[in-house]
């Protein structure tokens, strides 16, 4: 298991743990995190699994493909830190991963 | 009354038991006061199986429970895209371009659903619900004086209309022509129909995609013609079956949505009042109606033989996966029959379940909100104003009209 930290536009602040296999989308899905919906499942494809990814993580992430890089254009909101979080697969180096939740995804 | 001619049933073949065989047909109509969604009940609770086996339209299997619905939805390796109308619609016996990416499987799916996934994200919407609350309140304006209007046509689908053909940088002078042929492929009115009206889309489509190929235009249809699979330029007739997909997609569902929503509305007052008095509740009651009344049944091709709950499925059998018998489960949501605006959010599958989930949904929910918002701001009580409604199932289910009056 690893943690992930989500940070919401409030201030509010929520830690889970979450196993390896899992998706950062999967594993907010999972623990009911209110800010991430993730509609299409992990396809890259509806753009409301959007969260931004602290300063201090975004080298460890492989970079996006074209695919994830044409919706980070169309998602709400988007900063150069964007990233869909179904895109981001949990590994041992991301433990504690830090992410900010858009104030809206739709 | 069945007033088309039923597709002639077929032999129940012997690999299909026959405790599960029923007499259904997907375009069944009906005039009454229980809506489509609810014909599937009916269905289901008659069926002690989790599949049921009929032998018009081809013949195919349906299944009931929302668990092995959602498989068939989003198992490709067993489940092919290939074919998802019953009967079948065969594109290379009527050289008609199938259309996509509904009819592709992985991995050739992905790279052509990626041209269209950007067209229709949260950012995109977002920017038009300006464009749909104006065409909302123009239609609505020019109608609600008169204290009656036929729903479906007066409303329901012109906005979707309005909005695709916007979108498309279409005349919206089109609207008629391209809707009646998009329900002609979802609710044939004759044996030939899915696939004359299907031609007819071709016929409108491709000299538009063919002027625009090459173009610099940022409407959606000269976005699809210049998309890129893989690297390569998208094939004539591949963009072709990507713009019918994605412009008949919008015009026909959405409207569907938006008149079994408010004939429920029309029959509950309380429920009229409560968003009238609590606008807020307004977004939430617009998911919880499309979560309620699911208007899409699709099929798909069973790739090899298997074993599916039971049942022996045989290689190219066809196999329904209706989404309203998802959200009516109540395995996946309790008291799944009531319409609850306090129900808590949840993801539902009116919009489909794994890769093929219909990318506009997120669109169309937009659309079924904001009219429903410029509606009541309007027109804050309503009632139907007939006996009963012609309701039709289908790919797409539907209903031929919904008049409804109103006191002003």
């Amino acid at each position: 298991m690893v943690k992930v930290v989500f940070n919401r536009e409030d201030g509010g602040r929520c830690e889970i743990e979450a196993p390896l296999d899992a998706s950062i989308m999967q594993a907010a899905r999972d623990n009911g995190i209110a800010g991430v919906t993730g509609e299409c499942g992990g396809f890259a494809a509806c753009g409301t699994c959007h969260v931004y990814v602290d300063a201090a993580w975004t080298s460890r992430l492989p970079p996006p493909t074209a695919a994830e890089l044409a919706m980070l254009e169309v998602v709400v909101s988007p900063q150069d830190n964007s990233r869909l979080s179904c895109q981001i697969q949990l590994a041992h180096d991301l433990d504690g991963i830090v992410l900010g939740l858009p104030p809206s995804q739709y | 009354m069945e007033s088309r001619a039923r597709a002639e049933p077929v032999a129940v073949p012997p690999h299909v038991p026959n405790e599960i065989v029923v007499d259904f047909d997907l375009y069944e109509k009906r005039r009454g006061l229980v809506p489509a969604q609810d014909w599937w009940l009916e269905l289901r609770d008659g069926q002690s199986s989790p599949l049921a086996w009929t032998p018009r339209n081809g013949g195919h299997w349906i299944a009931l429970r929302g668990a092995a619905i959602k498989e068939v939805l989003s198992d490709s390796d067993r489940f092919s895209s290939r074919y998802i109308n019953v009967p079948r619609i065969d594109h290379s016996a009527h050289s008609t371009p199938a259309p996509l990416p509904i009819s592709l499987d992985p991995p050739l799916h992905g790279p052509y659903r990626a041209i269209l996934n950007p067209l229709v994200a949260p950012g995109p919407v977002r920017d038009k619900e300006d464009l749909i609350r104006s065409v909302a309140a123009g239609f609505l304006d020019g109608f609600k004086d008169a204290g009656r209007c036929e729903f479906m046509s007066a409303f329901a689908r012109r906005i979707p209309a309005a909005v695709v053909l916007a979108m498309a940088d279409l005349p919206l002078s089109d609207a008629a022509t391209i809707s009646d042929l998009s329900s002609g492929v979802t609710r044939p009115k004759h044996p030939n129909d899915s696939t004359e009206s299907l031609q007819g889309l071709v016929d409108y489509f491709r000299p538009v995609s063919d002027t625009r190929r090459g173009g610099s235009g940022r409407d959606v249809i000269s976005r699809i013609v210049n998309g890129q699979v893989n690297g390569d330029r998208l094939g004539e007739d591949d963009a072709v079956g990507m713009v019918l997909q994605f412009v008949g997609a919008g015009l026909d569902t959405t409207g569907s949505i938006m008149g079994y929503a408010m004939f429920y509305l029309a029959r509950h007052p309380d429920q009229q009042h409560r968003l009238v008095e609590n606008p807020e509740l307004i977004p939430r009651a617009a998911e919880e109606l499309v979560r309620r009344f699911p208007i899409a049944s699709v099929g798909r091709e069973v790739r090899q033989d298997i074993s599916f709950h039971g049942f022996n499925l045989k290689t190219e059998d066809m196999i329904l996966a209706p989404t309203a018998l998802i959200n009516l489960d109540e395995a996946l949501f309790p008291n799944p029959v009531e319409v609850d605006f306090d129900r808590p959010s949840a993801l539902n599958n009116t919009f489909g379940e794994g890769q093929h989930r219909c990318p506009g949904g997120i669109l169309a929910r937009t659309e079924v909100r904001i009219a429903l918002q410029e509606w009541l701001k309007r027109i804050p009580q309503f009632e139907l104003a007939a006996d009963a409604v012609d309701f039709e199932n289908g790919i797409v289910a539907n209903m031929d009209a919904l008049p409804l009056k109103w006191s002003h």
